[in-house]
């Protein structure tokens, strides 16, 4: 069997317990507040650890990598949803590589 | 995924949050009902999820995965967050355990939506529906399910809510390759910057309104940047960098900005 296969069905062993096992044995105890928050917080830090400074190195080249994070940047400070921000990151990469 | 508008599901998030213990003090017995009623009722997130699992499928073809293989991790991880990042981690060139403990520490807020929604489940549910209706649980379908004014939730309702929106999820991915296909070489070339893009168009929308958020993305953001370019931690693994940052900054947001203080005391 493919590698890739083996990750993904990992992947599914890891992930699925966190939404099943509640609903079988959390009932109607509450975590602690520290943890709510701290799970509350992860997705934000996890997105902006990864985010930077690797994307400085996206494109192999640092002009057009720092262009298409910066059109990304503008377009979803301005509020706009994941595949226009997307394309914006690619089409600045792209036009930057030319100059 | 689908956890993907981070914007509007995190505010649908916290507004579920404030109502919740208003919706658990009305006295209200009624059980919302009908697979169908959850499919109409799950058909807004599952436009939303479209572009995403669109991306998703671009982003899988770049990562050098086969359709087979991206459709595979759709089906059954069927998380969005957790599928970019083991895909970035993947082209990064990250162990395995690294992007097994990275998913499921992204993953493990899905305990306290499970929680939550474990309080309006009918008594009584055989094991096999809750162990797929949790399965099922996304971040999206969780504050459409909460937001919902009856006091149960019937087992059929929550399946047809996470149905549609799985199924739209799995064939974006889909779409998502065939895109890849079309586009112009040129265009692939630039695809490296498009997983970060993506990062940015979820992160950025959802932070600019939240100043805590922001302040932890800030924080997670120079913390990565400290553990790349200090010389001791030169040897440290990708995903461990990643992993140290991330909770080192979620629990900086945890221990300056506390959520829903207030709602832990008695009013």
């Amino acid at each position: 069997m493919n590698t890739m296969f083996i990750l993904f069905v990992c992947m599914m062993l890891v992930t699925a317990p966190s939404r099943i096992l509640p609903l079988f044995f959390l009932g109607d105890r509450k975590l602690p507040p520290f943890v709510e928050s701290l799970l509350h917080y992860i997705p934000f830090a996890v997105l902006g650890a990864l985010i930077f400074p690797d994307v400085l190195a996206a494109t192999g080249d640092l002009k057009s990598s720092l262009s298409g994070a910066i059109v990304a940047f503008a377009l979803g400070w301005l509020g706009q949803g994941p595949l226009v921000v997307l394309a914006g990151g690619i089409a600045g990469a792209f036009l930057a590589s030319f100059l | 995924m689908p956890e993907i508008h981070y914007h509007a599901e995190y505010c649908i998030f916290c507004l579920g949050f404030l109502f919740m213990s208003d919706v658990h003090d009305n006295h209200n017995f009624s059980t919302a009902r009908g697979f169908r009623n959850g499919v109409k009722t799950g058909t807004p997130i599952a436009i939303g999820y479209l572009p995403s699992a669109i991306a998703c499928g671009i982003l899988a073809n770049s990562a050098g995965l086969s359709v087979a293989e991206g459709i595979f991790m759709s089906l059954i991880v069927f998380a969005g967050a957790s599928q970019f990042v083991a895909l970035n981690l993947l082209m990064l060139g990250a162990t395995f355990p690294e992007i097994l403990l990275a998913t499921a520490v992204l993953n493990m807020r899905h305990i306290m939506m499970s929680s939550s929604i474990t309080r309006r489940l009918e008594p009584g549910l055989s094991w096999i529906k809750k162990a797929w209706i949790g399965f099922e649980i996304t971040d999206e379908s969780f504050s459409i399910a909460s937001m919902q004014k009856e006091r149960f939730l019937a087992p059929e309702f929550l399946m047809g809510l996470n149905i549609v929106g799985h199924c739209t999820w799995v064939f974006g991915t889909w779409l998502g390759f065939l895109g890849a296909q079309v586009l112009p070489q040129k265009i692939q070339d630039s695809m490296g910057i498009a997983i970060y893009a993506l990062f940015i168009g979820l992160l950025v929308p959802s932070v600019r309104k939240n100043r805590p958020a922001l302040i932890v993305a800030a924080a997670a953001m120079a913390l990565s940047t400290f553990f790349k370019w200090t010389p001791i931690f030169a040897s440290m693994n990708i995903g461990l960098k990643i992993m140290f940052a991330t909770g080192l900054a979620a629990s900086l947001g945890a221990f300056l900005f506390p959520l829903h203080k207030k709602a832990d005391k008695p009013a």
